[in-house]
């Protein structure tokens, strides 16, 4: 496939998706897996020392290559990053698991998080962390669990998220806050006061 | 974890962020009960969410860099990031040179070479150096090393207006400040033909000095450019709507997007039209109200404009007087004393059609009203109106809320505080949230939601009012068909997705307002209005293959309709029986039976789920006429509901009608009194009219029927009654006025639009009177040359009067600002627009639509001159009409002329009504 018919097929994906044809989402998802995986390949081939990738970034990037923009309605665009949020979160997740970077503990992501809150300065998680309590959320409550990996992966605005989850703005305002807290909680030593 | 039990949690959650941090504990403990572990989860949640600082809000993994912190680049060394976009990093950096702190703008590591970036980051610099202005951050220049390369910008230290909004909404004087500095800027970039495009509260940073400086010209573009066409740049809740869409834009998507700036200061909320504070002046509300005009051409266009607005509105905020402050106490004393106590009678049994044997039950105890009733889908909660009327409130006076209460005797609870107007709430299918119908400024009807546990009101829907569920993902509600008043009944998913009408009235002016689906969803049942009335209900197909039958009472007004739960019987309020109560009628084919009686009238039709009750507003309206003269203020009726006093000269008789009830709201006896003796008559006995009209000379009266169906048209009689009254015409005319010497003007409806027509006082020699088609007529003057129409379209989405001349002259447009109806209770309120009867001046009522603010200026008439020579200011809005010479100024609207320059007539409505559980008969 190359680059200049890609974005003319990823619009009339969305289209025919927004029309109703499901097998138009599952072309899409191939699609997007692609763009995306090449992406993060190529991304950290040139990485610097010390850094990873930053997802929301990445599915910008693809967004701007793959969609011709002149031709999409903003619905459409929508639910591309509905679809390509969930994407790198797999990608993100397969790729940690790769590795086996064993960063899996805990314990830092916690650390990271409490002295982030001192300083007031961003707190930066592990992925396979926010995997495993993603799942657990979405065990009990889908919505949410959709809600918060969409804002994670896919770095959507409220507005967006309505848009991909047939939602008004509040509903996904209300979600992402009871969300947000759980797994905040569930992430750092607040999670283990709650006993659950 | 269970999903009921989450439900439970999240549920009081929400409910206890809603409440004040005070008294979160004790709510939170106290809907817990005696749940410890409920209560730890929910603290526990509560404690997470204000611990949670950032997080999720700013990116969960590491970035990458574009420069580390100690690097160099050029002579500057990188200190700190400040902040990150997809257009930008920017670095805080040590100027080694001058010995200062400067800001560093590069491109995200991996937009470096991105060519359109580059270009655009060259052009943010070209721009900022045209711009030497206090309240935007200046550029130094551009620093260069290897592939680095990076804007030297001005380093603004203190918070930036999004992190002080994240606090709480900014006070008044201090945001309208900070507001009066970003105009400031804007002004600055306009006037060298750079807008901006994304100004926003977080390119906003406030000193501690108080100096606002506007950041980030980085999507900044030269005003002939009009932007890239196409492409979306901007961010979402600030861009104007035709950025939004990616089409040209010019230096009024900055006005927007200043609107969005100031009601996010004033609300604390990113929503373009959150209520706002109830203290915010007219001018500010008028200001934003302009600046987010959907439309650019209707949007304000100067920011010059903008600032004297502001300095206007900051020069109110000076501290009151001593005085003044004295008084406003006074009055607020003055209206606590005012309730009113009425005695209701509850239903009676009778013998007619079986009734309720349970005696109604009262929910709500208010001395005003409770109207609007609708009960949540498992039949716990009641939700609605406090303070409305029944018929709809558009253009009343009283601040009207939302309420919700748990049946039967929980305290009712309010849950919004703006001045809009509002009507028929109903809970989402959830019942987590509950959606209101709100008429905001430029008669628009607007949907917006709450959450059932209180919280800030936020928009739901644009353009659809008397919303209702069809399940969880469909909607049914009232739409407004280009920017007219034309509104008929759509369906639609949430989204406003497959959205179809179903049923559009077919006259331009009528407005489909409310409507219900049978529970089988092969029918609805429409609630519409015409010329200004309630009509009778209707039954439509919902796939609106026909425009259906009317149904229910078919000789009333009916307001409201639903079904039982099984389909079978479908329930109405209407007047069909001289006042308002509920009926019923089996569906599709029955009888109509009236099923609830007594002196009080009943409005509201909800029913509980088990289909055992109703729950219905039972009350009383009534309205009064009061003389102000020199001598002070008199009640000259105290019965009833009396409406559109007409007096003709000084201390001699004034003339009204008493609602008797029989057809709609703004239909009744006319009756004359005497102001020297106190002697009141029935004009014309028997005699029920929608309006009327006395001759100059007070010997005859000009009225439309609202009788019998077979007396309807236009009638004329003498008040002395020697000869009896003579039918002039037979069709729907409902408005008919004394025109010039012996002739009468008058509109009617002989195909499918309304024209104004003239005719003889004997009825012959009818003409048209005007070529092109109105909505309404709502005056004529008393020499026949203007009459004052309500046009059939709205001018760029204003609704505004028109003046236009029976003989050949200018037309002029009236009250185009100051949002006027033309239509339903209006007709009862008086018209805005009234002519003494000497003849020698006009009352203007002007009506800011929700706003609860009102006045009636006064000016003078003559026929012999032009208007435009007569009111050189013209009558669009209030500045204009009271500018005009002569002109005196009433602080209330709803007057009328009392035959001398020194007196008015004011009409006051007053209405108690409270909601009371009924048994349905089986």
């Amino acid at each position: 496939m190359n680059g200049v018919d890609d974005a003319a097929d990823v619009s009339v994906l969305l289209q025919a998706w927004s029309e109703g044809h499901v097998d138009a989402r599952d072309r899409l998802m191939e699609v997007v897996h692609q763009e995306l995986r090449r992406r993060a390949a190529a991304y950290l081939r040139r990485e610097r020392a010390g850094h990873t990738l930053q997802p929301t970034a990445l599915v910008h990037e693809a967004y701007l290559r793959l969609v011709d923009q002149k031709s999409t309605a903003w619905q459409n665009r929508a639910q591309f990053f509905g679809v390509a949020s969930q994407i790198m979160r797999r990608i993100l997740v397969d790729r940690a698991r790769a590795r086996k970077t064993a960063k899996r503990s805990g314990q830092w992501a916690r650390v990271t998080l409490d002295e982030s809150l001192a300083e007031q300065q961003p707190g930066y998680v592990d992925v396979l962390d926010v995997d495993a309590a993603l799942t657990e959320l979405a065990s009990f409550d889908a919505r949410k669990g959709q809600v918060a990996e969409l804002k994670f992966f896919g770095g959507l605005t409220l507005e967006e998220m309505g848009h991909v989850l047939g939602l008004s703005v509040a509903t996904v305002e209300r979600e992402w806050q009871v969300a947000r807290a759980w797994l905040f909680a569930r992430l750092t030593d607040s999670g283990s006061r709650r006993g659950t | 974890m269970e999903p009921d039990r989450w439900q439970h949690v999240t549920e009081i959650f929400h409910a206890a962020l809603a409440r004040d941090t005070a008294r979160r504990e004790v709510f939170v403990a106290d809907a817990c009960g005696d749940d410890a572990a409920l209560r730890t989860e929910v603290e526990a949640l509560i404690a997470a969410h204000h611990e949670a600082g950032a997080f999720g809000e700013t990116p969960l993994f590491e970035p990458a860099l574009s420069l580390e912190p100690g690097s160099t680049i050029g002579s500057y060394r990188i200190e700190e990031l400040l902040g990150a976009g997809g257009m930008g990093e920017v670095y805080r950096a040590r100027d080694g040179t001058l010995e200062r702190d400067v800001a560093i703008k590069v491109l995200p590591h991996h937009f470096a070479s991105d060519a359109e970036r580059l270009a655009r980051l060259r052009q943010e610099a070209r721009l900022l150096a045209a711009l030497n202005h206090p309240n935007i951050a200046a550029i130094y220049g551009v620093a260069e090393a290897g592939s680095d390369r990076g804007l030297v910008l001005e380093y603004v230290e203190g918070p930036t207006l999004a992190e002080r909004i994240r606090s709480g909404a900014i006070p008044l004087p201090e945001a309208l400040g900070i507001a009066r500095q970003i105009a400031e800027a804007l002004d600055a970039a306009h006037r060298k033909g750079i807008i901006h495009r994304d100004l926003k509260p977080a390119n906003i940073k406030v000193r501690g000095d108080g100096t606002v400086k506007v950041l980030d010209f980085g999507l900044a573009i030269l005003d002939e450019d009009g932007g890239e066409v196409g492409v979306v740049l901007g961010t979402a809740p600030y861009m104007s709507p035709e950025q939004a869409r990616g089409q040209a834009v010019d230096r009024r998507t900055d006005v927007w997007s200043f609107g969005c700036v100031l009601s996010e200061m004033l609300t604390g909320r990113t929503a373009d039209w959150a209520p706002l504070p109830e203290m915010t002046p007219l001018v500010v509300r008028h200001l934003l109200q302009r600046c987010l005009e959907r439309d650019p051409e209707q949007r304000l266009r100067e920011i010059a404009e903008i600032k004297h607005e502001l300095d206007s509105a900051l020069l109110q905020l000076r501290p009151p007087t001593r005085a003044s402050r004295a008084r406003a106490r006074l009055v607020a004393a003055s209206i606590a004393l005012a309730g009113v106590g009425l005695a209701f009678v509850l239903l009676r049994q009778t013998t007619r059609p079986p009734a309720a044997a349970e005696p109604a039950q009262q929910l709500t105890d208010f001395n005003d009203s409770a109207v609007h009733p609708a009960v949540s889908p498992d039949g716990r909660l009641v939700t609605f109106i406090r303070g409305g009327f029944f018929g709809t409130s558009a253009g009343g006076q009283t601040t009207v809320q939302v309420y919700v209460k748990t049946l039967p005797d929980g305290e009712p609870v309010q849950l919004t505080r703006d001045p809009y107007q509002k009507e028929q709430p109903v809970f989402s299918p959830d019942a987590s949230r509950i959606v209101y119908s709100a008429v905001m400024p430029g008669f628009k009807w607007d949907s917006w939601q709450v959450p059932v546990g209180g919280g800030a009101p936020q928009p739901f829907l644009r353009n659809a009012s008397g919303l209702v569920w069809l399940g969880d993902q469909r909607l049914l509600y009232s739409e407004i068909m280009g920017g007219g008043i034309h509104m008929g009944i759509v369906t639609s998913t949430v989204n406003r997705a497959d959205s179809r009408p179903i049923y559009f009235p077919q006259l331009g002016g009528g407005m489909a307002h409310r409507s219900a689906a049978s529970p089988d969803r092969n029918q609805v049942l429409v609630v519409e209005m015409n010329g200004g009335e309630w009509m009778s209900c209707r039954l439509v197909p919902f796939d609106g293959s026909s425009p259906g039958r009317p149904i229910g009472p078919l000789d009333g007004q009916c307001t409201t309709a639903t079904w039982s739960s099984d389909g079978q019987w479908m329930y109405f309020s209407s007047n069909a029986g001289g006042a308002f109560h509920v009926w019923r009628q089996r569906f599709p084919n029955g009888t109509p039976q009236q099923i609830t009686f007594g002196p009080t009238e009943q409005e509201g039709t909800a029913l509980t789920p088990d289909g055992k009750h109703l729950i219905t507003s039972m009350g009383l309206q009534q309205a009064s006429i009061w003389l102000k003269d020199a001598s002070g203020e008199r009640q000259l009726t105290s019965e009833g509901f009396a409406m559109l006093p007409t007096m003709l000269r000084p201390g001699d008789r004034m003339f009204y009608l008493l609602r008797t009830g029989s057809r709609g709201y703004a239909s009744g006896e006319l009756w004359s009194l005497n102001l020297a003796t106190g002697v009141r008559d029935r004009a014309l006995p028997g005699r029920v009219m929608a309006s009327y009209s006395i001759s100059a000379d007070g010997r005859r009266v000009v009225f439309t029927s609202a009788g019998d169906a077979s007396d309807d048209g236009i009638w004329v009689a003498d008040l002395d009654r020697h000869t009896p009254a003579k039918q002039l015409t037979r069709g729907d005319e409902f408005r008919a006025f004394f025109g010039g010497p012996g002739e009468i003007i008058y509109i009617s409806t002989p195909g499918e639009r309304r024209y104004l027509y003239r005719m003889r006082e004997d009825g012959s020699g009818v003409e048209r009177a005007r070529p092109e088609p109105f909505s309404n007529l709502i005056t004529v003057s008393p020499d026949g040359q203007w009459a004052v129409v309500v046009p059939e379209k709205t001018v760029g989405g204003r609704l505004g009067l028109q003046l236009v001349s029976l003989h050949g002259g200018a037309p002029m447009t009236a009250c185009e600002n100051c949002v006027f109806l033309g239509s339903g209770p209006n007709r009862v309120q008086g018209c805005p627009f009234n002519w003494s009867t000497d003849g020698r001046s006009v009352y203007v009522s002007l009506q800011y639509f929700g706003l609860g603010t009102s006045k009636t200026v006064v000016l003078p008439y003559r026929s012999d001159v032009p208007l435009a020579t007569l009111w050189p200011k013209g009558l669009r809005d209030e500045q204009n009409v009271s500018a005009n010479p002569g002109a005196t100024v009433i602080e209330e609207a709803n007057v009328f002329p009392a035959a001398s320059a020194s007196a008015h007539l004011s009409w006051r409505r007053s209405t108690q009504s409270n909601l009371y559980r009924v048994r349905l008969p089986d």
